[in-house]
């Protein structure tokens, strides 16, 4: 590839002022020029500027979520909007606003890549740019990418990008997570730059051959129309923008705002101690083969740079669960999360990271592989950055989350009343819980931190499609335990009124998260299905009479045993990358979504929350005591018997007798 | 005088907010306008409503009608000091609150993982207290489950045992048949008859999750907003008032105590939505228009846009990120602390102020009531914005030297002076005020230039002029008795009530007939809600609306459509009118793929007053009543004028550096801009030249 790779760490040359925010010791403000390129540019215009840019990002991206058709848009919100600037490094981002936080972090690659091997010569104003190819910086080819350049003075000064995961683009499996498909020749539509739109007319061969090779076109060109509908909204922002302050201004505020973004994250690594950190951890399996996919990452932290070095990760998998470009970028969240979290992601949240990827490893897979599950790899190496970060800085250690979407993708053609014979297509997430932190419990509720997915509206999910929600509640004794506990995982069970193709794409099954400090892993992802649903029975989540396991780790007697099961045991699959499945009008699905790893020993959380867990249901009174040593009498806590078995418990594990069981209830009807 | 409603001359509109209780009454045969001003009566509330209302020196059995606002819903809830609540949901969906649609709040703490869902970390309805009931209503609307009424009582049992005062009931798919959540309503009732139930019926459209917590919301704080009502009536009563009470709801309109206490989520912020009712009539009464409003009181601000004089809508309004409700309602945003801010330095050494505030108690360390702290009032006493001796008319005389002091802890470790502390402070607090704004304005696409920016609240004022300096406003408005002006906004707005059903059917010409009829049918529900509270049928002025979106699509935008009865014609205007709003807010139409409109909404309202126009007095003398030393834009101006409102001749210019001092605010002209007073007895703040361009 001869493209510019703007990951590296770009030198800054101009200087910010000392605030992120106010001249707090200036008295007059038009003799605070922060310098650099914003000579004459007063402070506030600059902060006026900065805002107004992010303020366009945002408004594309209400336009896009709320103008869009398909539910993965509209409701789960997989949809980002970001603003290119040339700049002497190429194309930096100056602003996003994010849907899914991936593409704020994948979005400069995808826009440098387009850009780079775009005729420039040729473009016109109206011009809008298609792609999708992963070898191109495009996450998977599922997440559809519109750029739009903005032309000014003849030349384009700026590209708007808009960008969503869109239902479904053909090949052998509905919704694209291609489970079980081992080349991309195989897979979804995969586009190069392509011209969308020339002048703002649709350029009709290529909608034609969109639309008739996906089996939702109505979906899809809805889609298309908001992707396309938000970049005119935000060219028509960002030009008012530029009438109002011109362009050398707007240029001086976006810079301001990427230098800002850029000190705080350097302040942010330079306070971690220089060293080397690493982690490892692996993908359950490809999918295809039922080996391990090993993921390690070491962190090189000098100065107020870093170095994220993917080399130990194993060899790219057979099956869909590697990466082309993207873990170059999408790592960097990691190190935000525990350096930066405030300031706006633009492309000075990249500029302090380099990454190295080993080509032919599982995240820098060559064509012509198979990519379009990236999730659990992306959400998982977020985890190990954050996991190397924890023994660089204890004090930040953080639990991991649930480490899967476990999304559910779904599709048939509707066979209700007044709907026959219309194909429909659907997600559905469970979320699942973050890790506990040394600030308190985790976060529940929550898909993986690449992402930042909404549930569906399930009243529109049962008018729209033959499906009927049963459950989607928080799962007992999901969170993993410690002194402060993990966000607490997620039943979901949904059945079917028509017949209805079902793809699994999940990880995190065979071992649930870790904890740190002492804190015990979350509960594993399960799934069953449920041949002969009871809509009033069938919620009980812990009676699985009659419910045919999966995947997942049970024991003999068919109950959930993530600590002394074995994986596959007595289950109808051996991964939790499950496509072609199909349930009959009647049937269900269920899975858990496992919660986030705990946080300490739970041996001293404090006897009232462990009480508060399991009153709320968050914990079972058996479960509280196997992991936190508390002592039931009947609803109260029996507070001898609680600190002499804590001392037991303790003691054991001194011993190396007793370890904090992994989270899963241990009263089942099976 | 005969006892004729003509000896009860007097309209009265209370607002009660965090810190003060305002009223400000109006004499509609004189004119005369009188206002007070006492400290809220914190879980007492009615006691300082009284002791306002008699702070205005007007017999109660001379007023003739009184508006109420209050916040005493919106201050429980974000305080979580709302009823003990049980909810009965879906069995299988109990947890919704939880979920809260799954996503982060984007913003400062979208990348922090210790952030948590605000209902996650405080819950309006603890997870013991949620019971999954088995029951189904299916997306035909039709039952596929029956309502297990033995799992109802069941449950209202354990609420008994529990204590619990209130209970929210919320059914998937409701909004197409209420049979169930009805029948469960009837059992609680029967099983607990002392407990307060709600269920979708105060708003039956779809959604589950913003309904669920809309219906949570009116079940926590339900009981304490009727209590409290309660309580008002008859304290006021007591106290020798005979009239008309009305309570503002978040519509934008009044209602009596009965009818707005069948829903009183609806009230939660009643108070400002005065506020924007002031503005709206300001807009129109004194030519602009377009109106940012900018409420700055002790604990908060507010912001509105006001656009062609039109009530600012919304149907998405967020509590807490998470809690969501979604219904039409005035468009007023809490956007942060108010006077009140604590100035502090944050970990990356950037200045800020608030969100934190120190309230009433402590309050500003110069209110000498403990408070140590700095806040944006100690930071304007400091840059002599405000004159000691006369806030609040010289009723509360502030310590200029505890004000120095506490901005000392902050700027000493800084090696900052106290002064440019002071001044970073406020810039930076008019700053974050301006990006609240223009997240309002900017953000929906309306140009700041084109509005002038409407300042009230005390502490509107002392930042307005900043503030329309960064936004580029036209101009400031300052209304009279600016510091109860949310209070005057109550006084003039209208009976209104809004009503909603959820057709769900696409929009197509053949139908006109039916789509008449559903209209007229809502138009007929409204009537009878106004009868009864005494409205006549002819004075009733109907709006409609339609929420709509393309078939495919789940996020329904809400259009104002023409009243006129619906023919063909009609339908295709509607149409048409779909088209172009999606061509200006999505950049795109979709024209062949059918329209569905999911709800339609009707508002009924009666103009309750011939607002008279008061023009306040002027008092003779020099308005000059001292000049004394301010800083401004970095600059020590060392005789700046202090001008008495009350004294100032309309029109008659006044250049800045100055201050416009009135009992309960105090209005900053900056250098190179000035100021006069209109002929309706407005402020008029007017930027130099230079700085419109």
């Amino acid at each position: 590839m001869s493209t510019n790779i703007p990951v590296t760490s770009v030198p800054s040359t101009a200087t910010v002022p000392d605030s992120g925010r106010a001249p707090i010791n200036q008295g007059d403000t038009s003799a605070s020029s922060p310098g650099g390129g914003q000579e004459g540019t007063d402070l506030i215009d600059l902060e006026t500027i900065r805002h107004g840019l992010l303020e366009v990002a945002r408004d594309m991206h209400q336009s896009l979520m709320r103008g869009a058709f398909s539910p993965i848009v509209r409701d789960i919100m997989d949809c980002t909007a970001c603003l290119h600037m040339r700049t002497e490094n190429g194309w930096e981002m100056v602003a996003s606003r994010e849907g899914c936080m991936q593409h704020a972090f994948t979005s400069q690659h995808i826009c440098n890549f387009a850009m780079s091997e775009w005729d420039e010569e040729t473009l016109n104003e109206g011009d809008v740019i298609l792609v999708n190819d992963p070898w191109r910086g495009a996450i998977h080819c599922s997440d559809i990418n519109i750029l739009r350049p903005i032309l000014i003075d003849g030349r384009a000064e700026f590209v708007l990008h808009s960008t969503s995961h869109v239902v479904d683009l053909g090949g052998p499996i509905p919704g694209g997570f291609s489970n079980g498909v081992q080349t991309s020749f195989e897979e979804q539509l995969k586009f190069p730059p392509t011209l969308l739109y020339a002048q703002d007319v649709p350029v009709r061969p290529v909608f034609n051959y969109l639309l008739e090779n996906v089996r939702v076109p109505a979906s899809v060109l809805g889609d298309i129309r908001a992707l396309y509908g938000c970049l005119v909204i935000g060219d028509r922002r960002l030009r008012d923008l530029i009438a109002k302050y011109d362009l050398t201004a707007v240029r001086a505020g976006a810079m301001y705002g990427v230098e800002m973004t850029e000190k705080t994250m350097r302040a942010g690594i330079a306070a971690i101690p220089d060293g080397d950190y690493s982690a490892e951890d692996f993908l359950d399996e490809d999918g295809v083969t039922d080996q391990k996919v090993p993921l390690a990452v070491t962190l090189k932290v000098r100065g107020d740079s870093i170095e994220v070095d993917y080399s130990g990760t194993g060899r790219q998998p057979l099956g869909n669960v590697g990466t082309a470009w993207c873990e170059a970028s999408r790592c960097v969240e990691g190190i935000k999360f525990i350096v930066d979290p405030s300031s706006p992601v633009n492309s000075g949240t990249l500029r302090p990271v380099e990454a190295l990827l080993p080509p032919g490893s599982a995240v820098c897979s060559l064509p012509p592989s198979s990519v379009s599950n990236h999730v659990d790899i992306g959400g998982r190496n977020v985890n190990l950055v954050v996991q190397a970060l924890g023994i660089a800085v204890p004090e930040r250690a953080i639990g991991c989350d649930s480490g899967t979407l476990g999304m559910l993708t779904l599709g048939g053609i509707d066979g209700r009343p007044g709907h026959e014979g219309t194909p429909w297509a659907s997600f559905a997430l469970a979320g699942g819980g973050w890790g506990a932190t040394w600030r308190g419990d985790g976060l529940t509720f929550c898909t993986l931190a690449i992402g930042n997915c909404r549930t569906s509206v399930q009243e529109h999910v049962e008018r729209e499609s033959p499906l009927v929600v049963a459950q989607h509640e928080i799962m007992p004794d999901s969170g993993g335990a410690g002194r402060n506990r993990g966000g607490c995982g997620a039943v979901y069970t949904i059945t079917a009124l028509s017949e209805t193709a079902i793809t699994v794409t999940g990880d995190r099954a065979r071992a649930g998260t870790p904890g740190t400090q002492g804190g015990g892993r979350g509960m594993p992802f399960y799934g069953w299905l449920i041949p002969d649903f009871d809509a009033v029975s069938g919620v009980d989540v812990l009676d699985t009479r009659g419910a045919l396991p999966l995947f997942g780790v049970f024991d003999d007697q068919g109950r959930p045993a993530p600590d002394s099961g074995s994986f596959g045991n007595g289950t109808e699959y051996q991964t939790s990358k499950i496509s072609g499945l199909v349930l009959q009008p009647g049937q269900a699905i269920r899975v858990i979504i496992g919660g986030g790893g705990g946080w300490g020993d739970p041996l001293q959380r404090p006897i009232e929350q462990v009480l508060d867990d399991v009153i709320d249901d968050f914990h079972s009174a058996e479960f509280a005591g196997a992991a936190y040593g508390v002592v039931f009498d009947g609803v109260s806590i029996d507070q001898p018997a609680t600190a002499a078995m804590r001392a037991d418990l303790a003691g054991r594990r001194e011993r190396g007798e007793w370890q904090v069981p992994t989270a899963c209830p241990t009263l089942w009807r099976s | 005088m005969t006892q004729l409603e003509a000896t009860r001359p007097w309209w009265v509109g209370i607002d009660v907010g965090g810190t003060f209780t305002d009223v400000i009454a109006m004499n509609r045969e004189t004119g005369e306008q009188r206002d007070h001003k006492v400290l809220t009566t914190r879980g007492v509330l009615e006691k300082g409503v009284v002791q306002a209302l008699t702070g205005l020196d007007i017999p109660l059995e001379d007023i003739d009608e009184v508006v109420h606002g209050h916040t005493a819903g919106i201050n429980a809830v974000l305080s979580r000091q709302g009823a003990s609540v049980a909810l009965l949901a879906t069995a299988g969906h109990r947890d919704l609150l939880d979920i809260g649609r799954m996503d982060r709040e984007f913003g400062p703490n979208f990348y922090d993982p210790t952030w948590l869902r605000p209902h996650q970390e405080r819950p309006v309805v603890r997870r013991r207290h949620r019971y999954g009931i088995p029951e189904r209503i299916s997306w035909d609307g039709l039952v596929s489950v029956p309502l297990d009424e033995q799992a109802v009582r069941e449950a209202a049992k354990k609420i008994g045992e529990a204590g619990i005062e209130s209970v929210a009931i919320c059914f998937l798919n409701s909004y197409l048949s209420q049979e169930h959540e009805q029948r469960a309503a009837a059992i609680i009732h029967e099983e607990l008859p002392e407990v307060y139930v709600q269920t979708s019926a105060i708003y039956p459209v779809t959604k589950e999750h913003e309904r669920t917590t809309t219906i949570a919301l009116d079940a926590y704080v339900g009981p304490l907003v009727t209590r409290y009502l309660g309580q008002l009536v008859s304290a006021l009563n007591h106290a020798g008032f005979a009239g008309q009470l009305w309570i503002m709801t978040m519509n934008g309109g009044v209602g009596t105590i009965e009818e707005t206490a069948k829903a009183p989520v609806f009230q939660l912020v009643s108070g400002p939505v005065g506020g924007v009712a002031g503005a709206v009539d300001l807009a129109r009464s004194c030519g602009s228009t377009n109106l940012l409003t900018m409420d700055m009181g002790g604990t908060s601000t507010d912001v509105a846009a006001i656009r062609d004089g039109q009530t600012p809508m919304t149907d998405v309004w967020a509590v807490e990120h998470g809690l969501v409700m979604s219904m039409p309602v005035v468009d007023v945003g809490s956007v942060g602390s108010g006077a009140g801010g604590i100035i502090d330095i944050d970990t990356l050494g950037t200045l800020q102020v608030g969100p934190e505030s120190a309230g009433s108690e402590p309050g500003p360390a110069c209110y000498a009531r403990g408070g140590i702290r700095p806040t944006l009032t100690d930071a304007c006493v400091v840059l002599g914005i405000l004159q000691p001796d006369l806030f609040a008319g010289g009723a509360l005389p502030l310590d200029i030297e505890l004000a120095r002091s506490a901005l000392a802890n902050v700027a000493e470790p800084l090696g900052m002076s106290v002064e440019d502390l002071a001044e970073g402070a406020y810039r930076l607090a008019c700053s974050d005020v301006a990006g609240s704004i223009r997240s309002i304005s900017t953000f929906r696409g309306l140009d700041p230039r084109e509005f002038a920016l409407a300042a009230f609240g005390s502490a509107g004022p002392m930042i307005a002029a900043q503030v329309a300096r960064e936004l580029k406003a036209s101009s400031v408005i300052v209304p009279q008795s600016p510091g109860e002006f949310s209070a005057f906004g109550l006084l003039t707005s209208d009976l209104r009530v809004t009503r909603a059903t959820s057709p769900m059917t696409v929009l197509v010409q053949p139908d006109h007939a039916a789509w008449e009829q559903r209209f007229k049918d809502l138009e007929d529900a409204v009537a009878t809600d106004l009868g009864r509270q005494g409205a006549e049928a002819k004075e009733v002025v109907y709006e409609r609306a339609i929420f709509v979106m393309y078939t495919g699509q789940t996020w329904d935008n809400r259009l104002e459509v023409s009243t006129e009865p619906i023919d063909e014609v009609g339908i295709k205007e509607m149409q048409q009118q779909v088209h172009d709003f999606y061509e200006l807010r999505y950049g795109f139409s979709a024209e062949e793929v059918p329209i569905l409109i999911t709800t339609i909404e009707v508002t009924g309202r009666v103009a309750r007053t011939t607002s008279r126009e008061s023009v306040a007095e002027q008092v003779d003398g020099d308005p000059v009543i001292r000049r004394v030393r301010l800083r401004l834009d970095g600059t020590v101006h060392e005789d700046a004028a202090v001008y008495a409102r009350d004294r100032m001749r309309p029109g008659h210019p006044v250049p800045g550096p100055a201050l416009i001092v009135e009992d309960y605010a105090t209005t900053v002209v900056l250098p190179g801009s000035q100021a006069h007073r209109d002929d309706k007895g407005n402020l008029r703040l007017v930027p130099d030249k230079e700085e419109l361009s």
